[in-house]
C-alpha cells in the first residue's frame, strides 16, 4: 500500500505492507535511524515522534495510518548542521547517558516548547511520563528541559521545585 | 514484533465503515493503543482493519440540550483539553487526564477504550456514575445502551458483530466530582478506581454517586453507601460498616498486579479517604476541593 507523508519537511513516499509499523517505516524504509525502538510494546517512548504536531509512539501506529500526515523526528530538530535549542540544552546539562531514550526526550521537548510558555519541574515530570530513561538520568533530563525553556523563552521558564 | 498481515481500509464516512465491517472479516481500529499491542503479540490477528481515523463525524464534541455528546474517535487528550467538556463535565476531563501518558492520550480514544473494555479502564466508573449512555450503530439500526448494561465483564461488551460504537451521551450532573486512580506508577493501569459525584446543599450531601472500577464484573455503584449518606450530614463514620459490607461483595480483578483482597482494601481506603476529605471540607464550603492534596483528589464542578 502506498504511504505518502512529509517527514522533517520533506515529502516521502513508499509502497509498504499494511502491517509495517511507523517506527520501522521511518528507520528501515526512510533510513532515518535517529528514532529508537526500545520496548516495542508502547511503554518506553524511545520511538516518540511528532505526528501532525503531537507526540505519539511510532511503534503503536501502522505506517499506513500515517499516510498524509506531517512527521517530525529527532533528525528534524537541527538546522543547517547546528544543534537545536533542545539538543544544546541536553548536551550542556549532561542529560545523556547511554542515549537510548534521548531522541524521544528531545522530540518531546520540542513539543513542550511549542505548546507551553512555561512549565514547573513537576509539570515537566508529568509530561514525560511516557518517556522512560532506562539509565534513570531523570534529574539531568528535567534540568535540560527547564534549561531549554529558559533558552527559548528567556528566564521565564524556570520555576522552583525539587 | 510484526503482526500477521491484514488488509487495510480507511473509509471517510460511517456508512462506508459499516459496510466494510458487515461481512465479519474486518475489525475496526481507532487509536490502536490497545489493538496494535495485541496484534504485535499476535493475541489477535484480524484479516482486515477498518481505520476509523478519518471519519470526521466521529470526532465531534457537542452539547445537545442537557446532554454532552462525545464522538467515539475523540482522543483522551482532546477530552482533557476541551473547553466544552471543562465546563460541562470536568470530572470526565479529570478521568481522561490520568490515562496512561501523553503519547497514549494523543492516540487513544474514548470509543476504543469503551469497546475494548479493559476492566481497569479509567472511563468505566466515571461514565457509570454519570449515568452515561452509549450510542451503537449497525447498517440497519442505531440503539442506545445505558452504561450500566454496556460492559459485561473483562473485555466484553454489549457490542455485536458488525456494530460500531458511535458516541457517548452524558447527561449534565450539576455537582462536583472526584476521581481516584490507584496505580503503582501513574501511567500504569489502575489497581483501584473510584469516582465520586456529589452535591452539598446546606451542609447535606445530595445525589451522592459512588462508582468503582478495576473489577472483574464491569464497574459497580456502591448503592448502599450512597443511600446511607444521601441527604444526611457528612459523616463518613456513619457509612463505614456499610462500606465494608459492600466492598466485601466486590469482585476485583485478581492478577499479578494485585490480588482481589488487596484491591478490596485499596478501594475501601480510597472511598473512606474521599468521604473523610469531603467531611473535612464541610466547614468551609466551596473550598472542598482544597482539602485534597495531589492530583487524583482534585474536584470538578
Ligand atoms: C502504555 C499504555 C498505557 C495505558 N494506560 C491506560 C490507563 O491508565 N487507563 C486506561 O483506561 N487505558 C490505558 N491504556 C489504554 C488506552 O486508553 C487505549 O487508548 C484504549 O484502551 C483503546 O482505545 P483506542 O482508541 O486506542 O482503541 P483501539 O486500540 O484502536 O481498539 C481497541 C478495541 O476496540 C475496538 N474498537 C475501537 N473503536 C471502536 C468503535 N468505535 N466501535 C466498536 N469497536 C471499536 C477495536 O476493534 C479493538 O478491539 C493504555 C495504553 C497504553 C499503550
Ligand atoms: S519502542 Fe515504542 S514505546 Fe517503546
Ligand atoms: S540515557 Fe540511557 S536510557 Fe536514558
Amino acid at each position: 500500500m502506498k504511504v505518502k507523508l512529509r517527514i522533517n519537511g520533506e515529502e516521502r513516499e513508499a509502497d509498504v505492507e499494511p502491517r509495517l509499523l511507523l517506527v520501522h517505516f521511518i528507520r528501515d524504509v526512510l533510513k532515518l535511524k535517529g528514532t529508537h525502538v526500545g520496548c516495542e510494546t508502547g511503554h518506553c517512548g524511545a520511538c516518540t515522534v511528532l505526528m501532525d504536531g503531537k507526540p505519539i509512539k511510532s511503534c503503536q501506529v501502522f505506517a499506513v495510518q500515517a499516510d498524509g500526515t506531517e512527521i517530525i523526528t529527532v533528525e528534524g530538530l537541527e538546522r543547517d548542521g547546528k544543534l537545536s535549542v533542545e539538543q544544546q540544552a541536553f548536551v550542556d546539562n549532561f542529560a545523556i547517558q547511554c542515549g537510548y531514550c534521548t531522541p524521544g526526550m528531545l522530540v518531546m521537548t520540542r513539543y513542550l516548547l511549542g505548546k507551553y510558555e512555561k512549565l514547573s519541574r513537576e509539570e515537566i515530570r508529568e509530561k514525560i511520563h511516557g518517556n522512560y530513561c532506562m539509565c534513570t538520568g531523570y534529574v539531568q533530563i528535567i534540568n535540560a528541559i527547564e534549561d531549554a525553556f529558559r533558552r527559548a523563552k528567556g528566564s521565564e521558564g524556570k520555576e522552583t521545585g525539587s | 514484533m510484526y503482526p500477521s498481515n491484514f488488509e487495510y481500509y480507511r473509509p471517510s464516512n460511517l456508512n462506508e465503515a459499516l459496510e466494510l465491517l458487515a461481512n465479519g472479516e474486518c475489525r475496526p481500529i481507532a487509536g490502536g493503543q490497545s489493538l496494535v499491542p495485541l496484534m504485535k503479540l499476535r493475541i489477535v490477528a484480524p484479516k482486515c482493519l477498518v481505520d476509523l481515523g478519518r471519519i470526521e463525524s466521529l470526532r465531534t464534541i457537542a452539547i445537545e440540550g442537557d446532554v454532552l455528546k462525545v464522538g467515539a474517535m475523540v482522543t483522551h487528550e482532546e477530552i482533557v483539553e476541551s473547553q466544552i467538556i471543562e465546563e460541562f463535565s470536568p470530572v470526565l476531563a479529570l478521568t481522561a487526564e490520568s490515562i496512561g501518558d501523553l503519547q497514549v492520550r494523543n492516540r487513544g480514544t474514548i470509543g476504543g477504550s469503551l469497546a475494548h473494555a479493559d476492566p481497569s479502564a479509567n472511563y468505566l466508573p466515571t461514565l457509570l456514575a454519570l449515568e452515561a449512555e452509549v450510542v451503537v450503530v449497525s447498517p440497519l439500526a442505531r440503539r442506545v445502551v445505558p452504561m450500566a448494561d454496556f460492559v459485561k465483564g473483562p473485555y466484553t461488551t454489549d457490542l455485536r458483530q458488525g456494530e460500531l460504537l458511535e458516541a457517548v451521551m452524558i447527561p449534565r450532573y450539576r455537582g462536583r466530582g472526584i476521581v481516584e486512580k490507584f496505580a503503582i506508577r501513574k501511567a500504569d493501569f489502575a489497581i483501584g478506581l473510584v469516582t465520586m459525584l456529589y452535591k452539598v446543599i446546606e451542609g447535606k450531601l445530595d445525589d451522592l454517586r459512588l462508582a468503582v472500577g478495576a473489577l472483574a464484573t464491569g464497574p459497580v455503584r456502591l448503592r448502599k453507601v450512597e443511600e446511607k449518606l444521601r441527604g444526611g450530614e457528612l459523616n463518613p463514620k456513619a457509612a463505614e460498616d456499610v462500606l465494608k459490607e459492600e466492598v466485601a461483595l466486590l469482585q476485583p480483578v485478581d492478577d499479578i498486579h494485585g490480588g482481589a483482597e488487596y484491591r478490596r482494601r485499596v478501594i475501601f481506603t480510597l472511598v473512606k479517604r474521599m468521604l473523610e476529605g469531603l467531611a473535612r471540607g464541610r466547614d468551609n464550603e466551596g473550598q472542598v476541593e482544597d482539602q485534597w492534596g495531589g492530583k487524583g483528589g482534585r474536584c470538578g464542578a
